[in-house]
């Protein structure tokens, strides 16, 4: 009977790991960099504890956001190889656990801002959060293959909360930031979705290459990546940054087109492994770049 | 002979406790700073 009784919970066996697995931990550090980007960027300043304050509610908002959407895709994650192991697929924590889980860190996320920052900074992190669990995951994933294209903007916005939280407003350079997060996503998992095809035809996701094949979506990846280039060109352009971060951003840029050229010409996988992994680097790479040119030169 | 009843606290509801007493701590920062008494 005690026994019983202790063991009540354990059912699903599941361990700190994988409550810190359902916040998507590497999808975090990018949305933690970008939106402390985003701050540093923005003119003025802000107390120490009120900026730890911001991009603490930035991360814990983007991971409950993280685990609303593995509670939504439980059952399509149990089908896809990449993520079947997933806590919530592999059973090792029940779904109503991380729906509570989700729901609690995401108003406290929002909640935190509010007390810290103000109500602009927690209004577009519930924006975020709600375009991506409501728009992204439950409506637009599913259904058309513009899903991460739209569904990007929710990626896109936390260089734009970063900015606010510091001067209380949304300038146009902020929306420049979101503007390259959000080119910047199609290839991105356009890449992933070219070597990860057949997961996502098993599990019926409407990725591009499976609804429009694969060279439609070389073609797409190509015509991203240079609209991506040229938007990363323009805060050198309006005064934004120096010439000294323009320099950087057209090497990483060019470095982007050349792999998204060979993604286009070959029919290997390869390419488009290296394309994603690229991908991840050049976003870390640019903002930090441009970040540090606003901040010393 | 004697049951003990109360399990010893769990691996996830000590990181529970940190958590908590951890975020309890950041609100007192926050209150204090937004006072402007620091």
């Amino acid at each position: 009977m005690t026994a019983s009784l202790i063991s009540i919970d354990e059912t699903f066996d599941a361990d700190v790991q994988d409550y810190i697995d359902l916040l998507k931990p590497r999808v975090m550090s990018l949305v933690v960099f970008t939106g402390l980007c985003g701050l540093l960027m923005a003119p003025g300043s802000i107390h120490p504890v009120l900026a730890f304050s911001a991009i603490l509610s930035i991360a814990v908002g983007a991971g409950a956001a993280g685990c609303l959407n593995m509670w939504w895709d439980r059952d399509i994650d149990a089908l896809m190889t990449r993520t079947q192991k997933r806590p919530l697929p592999a059973g090792r924590i029940d779904p109503d656990s991380a729906l509570a889980f989700g729901v609690i860190l995401s108003m406290v996320s929002v909640m935190t801002m509010g007390v810290a920052i103000h109500w602009l900074a927690a209004g577009l992190l519930a924006i975020t959060i709600l375009f991506y669990i409501f728009i992204y995951t439950m409506w637009l994933k599913r259904w058309t293959p513009q899903n991460i294209v739209i569904g990007g903007a929710a990626g896109a916005l936390p260089p734009v909360i970063g900015w606010s939280a510091v001067t209380g407003t949304v300038p146009l350079e902020a929306w420049i930031l979101f503007g390259i997060i959000f080119l910047w996503t199609p290839p991105h998992f356009w890449a992933l979705s070219l070597y990860r095809h057949d997961d996502y035809a098993r599990a019926k996701v409407p990725m591009l290459p499976v609804t429009a094949g694969i060279e439609a979506t070389k073609r797409q990846i190509v015509l991203y990546t240079v609209l991506l280039i040229l938007l990363t060109l323009v805060p050198t352009v309006i005064g934004m940054a120096t010439w000294v971060y323009g320099g950087f951003a057209s090497g990483l840029g060019a470095g982007f087109l050349s792999l998204a050229w060979r993604v286009k010409l070959q029919d290997a996988v390869q390419p488009a492994m290296q394309l994603f992994a690229y991908s991840i680097i050049y976003l870390f790479a640019l903002f930090l770049m441009m970040t540090l040119d606003r901040i010393f030169l | 002979m004697k049951q003990k009843l109360t399990p010893k606290l769990t691996r996830r509801n000590k990181a529970l406790l940190y958590v908590l007493g951890g975020f309890v701590i950041l609100l007192y920062l926050i209150s204090f700073v937004r006072m402007g008494q620091w």
